[in-house]
């Protein structure tokens, strides 16, 4: 008998772009669904919210929907959700960019954007576009992780100005170091995960993250 | 420091690989497709499609071709050439490309920049910027981009820079120096900067220009159009660039040599896979439009970043 495949529901909001995450998946042999229906979110197996661009504008296009409310519905009981790049920061409480915008509140913490470079350190550019390590915390071994079999030091993709900074540092999977910054790239508590670089772009070892979600 | 980042460029005329000299007299080497594959497998940190013709026919026949390489390679796919709505970007952004570059639309529209970093995020727009350095002094003012008439920055000067656009075809009377910082204010998140003398030749890239806008900018600049030499790449970094671009010196290591009248102006003169036409055959015949002196040894990726890392340039390496 053929295994079931592993079911996959990507939130669509009108965030860009969808195409890359949504292959990778298919690559690894998922059941995509790209969907911006709120009973089809709140009762997926696995979610996955995307994004790019404004944390103010995701909001407001969740709300738009009350996917806001879809995704809220979903984590009450315990299921996988990733974030990645702006999905991520949508986890969280609130963020800096634009003014002050109310998150998801998944995940309690800020969305804060990178220190300027200055005279004691100044060769950086924000935004932060490119290829960064992932560095394991002192306190969380990757082992049973959304980084499980990941080696310390693996490179990823990263393409943005802000970034999270959870108030548990127990979530906090991975750092990564950008200038005179050191943050959050990878978080997990229980079944929420969020990436701030972008698995789907970043090589095999990207798809590697992936594969580990699908197991989740 | 961060890394620098080595991306392969793509020109594309219709369905193929081509590579020209100054934006001009393009040979068809390959399908787009094979040379991502190659790139991506070879350890290319990004990839940079530019439409050739999109612009001046007001088409974008790229989309298909994105669609298909972004299903191949996991690296991130700018995309440029042909972008003139914000709806052009969407479609882009959803056939798989991570970022979009735009040139004539912004520098025709300039909001289109803000319009688009507002609503799809600075990170995925790149400013592309098509410079050429003037041999002259002109009061000439261009009726074609009435928005700058009373802006500081047009008339470039003799030996300044000039913005071309249409993929090289067009001057414009806007000096790219202040033409630069005044995308970033628009909300570009990164610059991608070519030359349009430097093109194709090999010669190594233009040092002024590139310390010019790349030291004075607050965002990534990618530089592109001269890389023929391992070295240049060195060179091109201590200049103030982050991220180098680069097409003949990789093309022509992994093009195959063809055999045939035309392609016999010079021994290196090569292609990729079997499924060619023609390219420019008259450009070729007049010996590349009387300029004979392209100076490109072939090298690969991997060359290209151990170079860089012996020389304690950060990058990543497999």
């Amino acid at each position: 008998m053929p295994s079931k495949k592993d079911k996959i529901t990507v939130i669509d909001y009108g965030m860009g772009n969808l195409f890359n995450v949504v292959r990778a998946f298919e690559a690894l042999e998922c059941d995509v669904s790209i969907t911006n229906n709120y009973n089809k979110i709140a009762n997926a197996d696995k979610l996955l919210l995307p994004g790019v661009g404004a944390f103010e504008d995701g909001m407001n296009d969740l709300k738009a929907s009350n996917l806001d409310n879809a995704i809220i519905e979903f984590s009450l009981c315990e299921r996988p959700l990733m974030g990645i790049c702006l999905g991520m920061q949508l986890l969280m409480s609130r963020s800096e960019e634009n003014g002050n915008h109310i998150g998801l509140n998944l995940i309690e913490g800020d969305v804060l954007r990178f220190k300027e470079p200055n005279e004691s350190s100044s060769n950086y550019k924000i935004p932060q576009i490119g290829w960064n390590k992932l560095l394991k915390t002192k306190s969380n071994p990757w082992a049973g992780s959304i980084l499980e079999g990941i080696d310390n030091n693996s490179y990823m993709y990263f393409l943005h100005s802000y970034y999270v900074h959870p108030k548990d540092a127990k979530v906090v999977l991975s750092g990564t170091d950008y200038g005179q910054n050191t943050f959050c790239s990878v978080l997990q508590k229980n079944q929420i995960i969020g990436c701030q670089f972008h698995p789907e772009r970043s090589g095999e070892i990207g798809l590697k993250i992936l594969k580990n979600f699908i197991k989740l | 420091m961060s890394l620098v980042r080595i991306i392969p460029r793509l020109d594309i005329k219709g369905p193929n690989v081509v590579k020209g000299l100054c934006f001009d007299g393009y040979r068809v080497l390959g399908h787009p497709e094979t040379f991502a594959q190659t790139y991506f497998k070879e350890g290319a940190d990004e990839l940079f499609f530019q439409d050739t013709v999109a612009s001046l026919y007001k088409r974008n026949n790229l989309l298909e071709i994105i669609r298909r390489t972004a299903e191949k390679v996991q690296i991130p796919i700018t995309v440029c050439g042909g972008v003139r709505s914000l709806d052009d970007i969407k479609a882009l952004l959803r056939s798989g490309a991570d970022k979009v570059a735009i040139n004539t639309a912004a520098i025709t529209n300039p909001s289109i920049i803000e319009k688009a970093a507002k609503m799809f995020g600075s990170q995925c727009i790149v400013a592309s910027i098509e410079a050429k350095e003037r041999d002259f002094d002109s009061e000439q003012r261009y009726k074609n981009y009435k928005g700058f008439e009373n802006s500081e920055f047009i008339n470039p000067k003799h030996g300044q820079y000039e913005a071309w656009v249409d993929y090289g075809r067009q001057p414009t009377g806007i000096d790219v120096f202040e033409w630069s910082k005044q995308v970033v204010e628009l909300g570009a998140g990164e610059i991608y900067l070519s030359s349009v003398d430097r093109d194709g030749t090999g010669h190594g890239f233009d040092s002024n220009l590139v310390s010019e806008v790349a030291s004075n900018s607050k965002v990534p600049v990618i530089c592109s159009s001269g890389a023929g030499k391992v070295v240049h790449f060195k060179e091109v970094i201590e200049s103030g660039a982050d991220a180098v671009s680069a097409a003949s010196i990789f093309h022509y290591k992994y093009a195959e040599k063809v055999e045939t009248d035309y392609m016999s102006y010079s021994k290196e003169q090569l292609r990729m896979g079997s499924q060619i036409d023609s390219g420019n055959i008259e450009f070729l015949k007049s010996g590349y439009g009387g300029f004979e002196q392209i100076q490109v040894d072939p090298s690969t990726i991997n060359k290209v970043k151990n170079y860089l890392y012996e020389n304690e340039i950060e990058v990543r390496r497999n």
